[in-house]
């Protein structure tokens, strides 16, 4: 059913009704912010990069020929989108990366950062930045690992195991007394 | 799709505000431009680049320089080494010119084909016409493709496409095992590998034509560098402790104890709220024997119709036998019984809020083996159909009949039903078994069901026994 509503909005799109893409991108606005977290903690490239997703899904949406892969096709602007801001971030140095924790309060967020979004990035912060990647893609998206393995290259023995560690490693550090 | 559930990564998170303006902002764009560029057509213009210059300049610094990389004019160079039934490829890169971003669309496709995902083309049906094309860059080829080995070939047919060297690959036996079709495309002097490569049902013209008809798109990207030999070990490093990680946790298997026994109810997974007791298993000869037989219960009648005798037994098919490697070491005809399982599912609680998807009813049939340690782990597939059978009903060790009503979930979910807090059912699903471990007591003990259910967790699996 879920699947249906998209597609129709997708096709709804296609045919120049914004409001439908904008419905579209609501509906994966969670998605998309979350993923962004994990690539790029800071929060104004995070909306830079959403953002540029965005425009770049309107622009290009009639060259996604099977709307039931929307999401991993989006997913894959989405990625591009973070690694080019992350490139262009590392020219200015190691100031403009930030840890997890750090870039929370750094945009529109001054203060209080929301128990939900600290719990998340809490949550994250024991994992190096490749099984962050992994997990986000695994538990928000729901990609298999097979598909995870083609959106970053790798094997899927490889998404596989490194899901595994990244739990461990979480495990490890919420609960370091548990054997 | 499942979804798995993660408690923390599944909250909604506070978007702040600042970030929800740029994406409003955004969303303004979208409109603006919908409401003016309404009728226009979607254009998009590439920036193309076709580096011959580089082919100019690698020439004058081998000559001035004496670079050592005889002979090659160009990204790289190539040697083919080709005997009875084998071809191997080696790559020697130039690493002097810089690697160049490449992108290859087809103009041309078979009929009825679109594009399924990314680079890869099909009818969306199982029907073994898919085309894939993958745009090698060098920073790719030198990653991954250094080296490449082929075997059970039949033929390398070089030839030229779109002025470029081409290698066309077929195998031997290709029918009887579905064994695709590979193109490989050389461009040495712009510094790309092109790799065509079409199922087991796509002819090698229909093949040809759509690797002649890619628009083949080259572009600068100061960021595309070749990897480091410091960056290639770190990452093999990664790998291998990665695969090393995934073989002790999937090797690590389960205490006997710990398997569920019949009459024993086990709880699934969650966010699901099921839990499943296995109440009697037995082996039948005939389908029809199964009680409570009914042909709406199976699941694809398509499939399975062709293996039906009219008495209900199953017709025997050609399966291969593997060793350890995966290679096939012998066929022959092979008996099937059936393995009729009843079991009874409940419900629980009620779904997660997030949950949609209903509950599964259904199980994979697993063989276990004793590790070192004593514990059991599935046992390595030994056999497999031969491809051209079309034979299916063992697939994934999935049941193939399941004597209930009709779905009620929306979607193809055949196994899957909607259930409420406190609902249960018993019902009886249908295995395929080959005869010679039907009929092996020793064997048969070895064989358990691992509930959809639970979640399917390979590093922590929870079984079910059936006798």
């Amino acid at each position: 059913m879920e699947r249906d509503k998209t597609e129709k909005l997708i096709l709804r799109a296609r045919h120049g009704d914004a409001e439908a893409f904008v419905e579209l991108m609501e509906r994966y606005k969670q998605s998309m912010y979350k993923t962004a977290k994990a690539w790029l903690i800071r929060e104004e490239d995070v909306a830079d990069a959403i953002s540029e997703t965005i425009l770049d899904c309107f622009e290009h949406l009639d060259t996604l020929k099977e709307p039931r892969y929307f999401g991993t096709w989006l997913v894959r602007i989405l990625i591009n989108n973070c690694s080019s801001i992350r490139k262009q971030n590392r020219k200015c140095g190691p100031a403009a990366e930030p840890g997890l924790l750090d870039g929370a309060g750094s945009f529109g967020m001054a203060g209080a950062v929301s128990e939900d979004n600290r719990a998340f990035l809490e949550y994250l912060e024991p994992l190096n930045e490749e099984d962050r990647k992994l997990m986000i893609l695994f538990y928000v998206w729901g990609f298999r690992t097979r598909e995870i393995a083609e959106l970053l290259h790798l094997r899927e023995t490889t998404v596989k195991a490194r899901l595994q560690r990244g739990r461990e490693k979480i495990k490890k550090s919420f609960f370091p007394l548990v054997v | 799709m499942r979804k798995e559930k993660n408690g923390v990564l599944s909250r909604e998170l506070v978007i702040p505000e600042e970030t929800q303006k740029k994406i409003e902002a955004a969303y303004d764009i979208v409109r603006a431009k919908s409401s003016e560029a309404r009728g226009e057509s979607a254009g998009g213009h590439r920036h193309i680049w076709k580096p011959s210059a580089a082919v100019v300049l690698a020439a004058a610094m081998i000559l001035v320089c004496g670079l050592g990389v005889a002979a090659a004019v160009g990204h790289f160079t190539k040697q083919v080494e080709e005997s009875d039934g084998t071809a191997s490829y080696t790559f020697e890169i130039n690493y002097e010119l810089k690697p160049v971003e490449v992108t290859a669309v087809p103009e041309y496709l078979p009929e009825d084909m679109t594009l399924a995902d990314g680079d890869k083309y099909g009818s969306g049906k199982d029907d073994g016409r898919d085309i894939s094309i993958w745009a090698m860059n060098m920073a790719d080829v030198d990653y991954y493709m250094q080296r490449m080995d082929f075997t059970g070939v039949e033929k390398v047919e070089k030839t030229t496409i779109q002025g470029m060297e081409a290698h066309l690959i077929t195998y031997r036996d290709a029918e009887k095992y579905r064994k695709p079709k590979d193109i490989y495309m050389f461009n040495p002097e712009d510094g790309y590998v092109l790799w065509v490569w079409g199922d087991y049902a796509v002819s090698m013209e229909e093949l040809e034509k759509v690797a002649g008809s890619l628009t083949i798109t080259v572009t600068e990207n100061p960021d595309l560098a070749y990897m480091t030999e410091e960056e290639k070990e770190e990452e093999a490093q990664l790998e291998k402790e990665a695969q090393e990680a995934w073989e002790a946790a999937v090797n690590r298997g389960v205490a006997p104890e710990d398997i569920t026994a019949v009459g024993e109810t086990l709880e699934g997974a969650d966010f699901i709220g099921a839990s499943y007791t296995i109440e009697e298993a037995a082996i039948y000869d005939s389908l029809y024997d199964v009680p409570g037989y009914t042909p709406d219960g199976v699941c694809d009648r398509e499939k399975a119709a062709p293996w039906l005798n009219e008495d209900g037994t199953h017709k025997p098919y050609l399966r291969s036998t593997l060793d350890e490697n995966g290679q096939i070491v012998e066929e022959k005809e092979t008996g099937v019984k059936f393995l009729a399982v009843t079991a009874t599912v409940r419900q629980e609680k009620a779904y997660d809020a997030e949950w949609d998807n209903g509950t599964p009813f259904d199980a994979v049939l697993v063989r276990l083996e004793k590790n070192e340690d004593g514990r059991l782990v599935q046992a390595p597939d030994r056999y497999a159909a031969v491809p051209s059978e079309d034979y299916e009903l063992q697939m994934g060790g999935s049941c193939f009949y399941l004597n209930q009503a009709a779905d009620t979930m929306d979607g193809a979910r055949y196994f899957w039903r909607h259930m409420e807090a406190g609902d249960s059912q018993t019902y009886t699903m249908v295995f395929a078994v080959d005869e010679d471990l039907a009929e092996n007591r020793e064997e048969l003990q070895n064989l358990v069901l691992w509930f959809n259910g639970t979640g399917n967790d390979p590093e922590n699996p929870r079984y079910s026994a059936l006798w």
